[in-house]
């Protein structure tokens, strides 16, 4: 496997991960930072469900850590494993070095920001976000002069004496994350913070989100069940399902190199073609399209293998004009089945000749003209990636 | 619009009862506690003002009122705080050890008390039994006795109201105080306590009101210095056969029972509005 972009700000590693061995050797040995928080083996049961399998994870000082899945997926338990919430069945939780399995939440350095904001109703934004320092028993000066720093951070200034419930879901958000970065913990947690927010307001905040942890250089453990949050955000990604983490890494490496079907299904669109391999490199459809992949490497001849090919890869020309496709190795001829338009791009499935069904993206033209006019569709070898099953 | 006019048919028949059964006798001791053989006059309520005996019990009924509520507030506080971290399934069963008391009759409750508090009721053979001599802790009849009778009582009274505000309180509140570093001690301080007051005040108000018209309590358990109101319209009615005075005395619980419901009322309503600021458009 080869890495593709490690350019995005804080150095990646992968961890060793249960499911995921031939990761581990792929380590960028550069600028090696230690692990902030490991989880070695920690699992949950609840009454003989297992909710959470025993997994590895380990996040590194000042990396914005994800954890993506479906509802149930076990990544909230993770979180609240971590915050000392709940404690988990089996495993150790180190963090910064230390064992901390048996320590109370209040004794782990940690910060936490909330879906919900869980801000004291009865108290202002200033007391609100003071209330970490009283704890630390702060003199008076530094607390005030703290808290107006954190206020201004995120953009907060002069709202000190509101309540909660005089701001708005994004402010109150606000608050929530001053209250946090004050006492300056060595890791935050966030668990899906932007869940309640509307669309436009969500953007924004992610946006300040990314740009917080840049300045603070804070190490984040992240939760949500937004993709897109999860790639924009995040030095990596976690991705989980029914309890078990399924891949681990970079946005770009779960995108373009998924390992398997639920990965490439959950990130993305992704057109799936069920086939055996024939050769090296090749594999045949069940319909009997004959297709070039990037690599058919640890894969038997007559091995069944699914085909990956993202929408946006495919390109789409009209059937009589061939010349661009030769360039490409995968080329096939069929109908347009169905277009949608969606503003500037276009949704447009293509019936090929031999029954598969792609799916492109396509820059937008009026969808009447298109729907069954014959095309030529063509993607690379290199974007045609081979699942095993 | 039509307007729905058939509210006179559901509450009709209720109605009729309370003025059969409260209003009319009501309205009977209210002229009762006016009229005299010369006439109509307020001659009772003078005399009311200038008897020592009725001033002094006016007072010891809300000192004892209050003291009972306030005494109920302390046990009640934490037993509505352990029922708030039960699982929902334990937390009813919980909820209903708590109503057993309730359920039972205030006479047999009241009786009971005088069985376990009697010179050689069982509290008191039991400490005999203990330290081998003869102990007799007076426990019947003084501020004690009525105390535990009426807090025995009143507690659901400040649970229910108390378990109320405390299961209001989002749970992530904990949490994030927790997680930021507050110990157990400042969490309840900080939080429990405070936004707990609601459901605090609630119970302390209506158990103060609920308390100024006890009876059976104050005169199983107590002595004339516990006497309260209603103990002195009984003495007025039944001993003194002064039924004139006895009418006035209760017009006067009455109406003391209704300022103080309409006070705490007021109260309420003027603090929950200080806690509710007017929401600002997003």
């Amino acid at each position: 496997m080869s890495y593709v972009t490690v350019s995005m700000g804080s150095d990646e590693v992968l961890v060793p991960d249960s499911k995921q061995d031939s990761a581990a050797d792929t380590m960028p040995a550069i600028n090696m930072k230690a692990n902030m928080i490991a989880l070695e083996g920690v699992g949950k049961q609840y009454g003989g469900v297992q909710v959470l399998h025993p997994i590895d994870l380990a996040v590194r000082e000042g990396e914005f850590v994800t954890l993506l899945g479906p509802s149930g997926s076990g990544k909230t338990t993770i979180l609240s494993i971590i915050a000392g919430a709940i404690a988990p069945t089996q495993g150790r939780i180190i963090l910064n070095g230390r064992d901390v399995s048996a320590v109370p939440p209040r004794e782990r350095g940690l910060g936490m920001v909330f879906q919900n904001y869980a801000l004291l109703p009865h108290l202002s934004v200033f007391d609100n976000v003071a209330f970490p320092l009283q704890v630390r028993g702060l003199a008076k000066g530094e607390i005030a002069s703290r808290v107006a720093n954190a206020l201004e951070r995120v953009g907060l200034v002069g709202y000190e004496k509101r309540k909660p419930r005089e701001l708005s879901g994004g402010q109150q958000q606000r608050v929530s994350i001053a209250r946090c970065i004050v006492y300056s913990p060595s890791v935050i947690l966030m668990d899906e913070p932007l869940g309640a927010l509307d669309k436009k307001l969500r953007e924004q905040l992610q946006a300040e989100i990314k740009r917080l942890h840049r300045d603070l250089g804070t190490t984040v453990v992240y939760v949500t069940h937004d993709q897109e949050e999860a790639l924009d955000l995040s030095d990596r990604v976690c991705l989980m399902n029914g309890g078990r983490i399924m891949q681990v890494g970079t946005p770009n490496d779960l995108y373009f190199e998924p390992v398997s079907e639920f990965v490439a299904d959950f990130l993305g669109e992704s057109n799936l073609l069920e086939g055996a391999v024939t050769a090296v490199n090749t594999v045949t459809t069940r319909d009997g399209m004959v297709l070039g992949v990037r690599s058919t490497e640890g894969c038997c001849v007559g091995s069944p293998v699914k085909v990956l090919i993202r929408p946006e890869k495919i390109g789409m020309t009209d059937a009589g004009a061939p010349a661009i496709a030769t360039q490409r190795h995968n080329v096939t001829s069929g109908k347009i089945a169905q277009a949608s338009f969606a503003g500037g791009t276009m949704r447009v499935d293509v019936l090929c000749e031999k029954g598969a069904r792609l799916r492109l993206k396509t820059v937008s033209s009026r969808a009447s003209e298109l729907v069954g006019a014959p095309v030529v569709v063509s993607w690379a070898t290199s974007d045609a990636m081979v699942l095993k099953n | 619009m039509k307007l729905r006019n058939d509210g006179i048919l559901w509450t009709g028949p209720a109605t009729v009862l309370m003025l059969l059964v409260l209003f009319v006798p009501l309205a009977f001791v209210v002229v009762t506690s006016v009229w005299t053989p010369a006439g109509l006059s307020l001659a009772a309520y003078q005399r009311l003002f200038g008897s020592a005996l009725f001033l002094k019990t006016f007072w010891s009924t809300f000192e004892v009122s209050i003291s009972a509520s306030l005494v109920s507030l302390l046990l009640g506080y934490p037993i509505a705080m352990h029922l708030a971290r039960q699982t929902p399934r334990m937390r009813s069963i919980y909820m209903v050890i708590v109503l057993v008391p309730f359920w039972t009759s205030v006479l047999v409750k009241t009786y009971a008390f005088l069985v376990l508090f009697g010179r050689n009721g069982l509290i008191n053979q039991a400490l005999s039994a203990i330290f081998q001599m003869n102990i007799e802790v007076p426990m019947l009849f003084n501020r004690f006795a009525v105390l535990a009778g009426m807090t025995n009582y009143l507690i659901p009274f400040v649970v229910f109201p108390v378990l109320a505000s405390l299961l209001a309180i989002d749970r992530s509140l904990y949490m994030a105080a927790e997680v930021s570093g507050a110990k157990p001690a400042r969490i309840f301080f900080r939080i429990t306590l405070p936004l707990s007051v609601p459901g605090v005040l609630a119970g302390a108000f209506s158990t103060t009101v609920m308390s100024l018209g006890f009876f059976v309590i104050p005169a199983l358990l107590g002595s004339r210095k516990e006497a309260m109101m209603s103990n002195l319209v009984d003495f007025y009615t039944r001993e003194v056969l002064d039924w004139n005075m006895a009418s006035a005395i209760a017009v006067m619980l009455l109406g003391t029972v209704t300022l103080a419901a309409l006070g705490s009322d007021l109260f309420m309503k003027r603090e929950s509005r200080s806690r509710t600021p007017k929401a600002v458009p997003a």
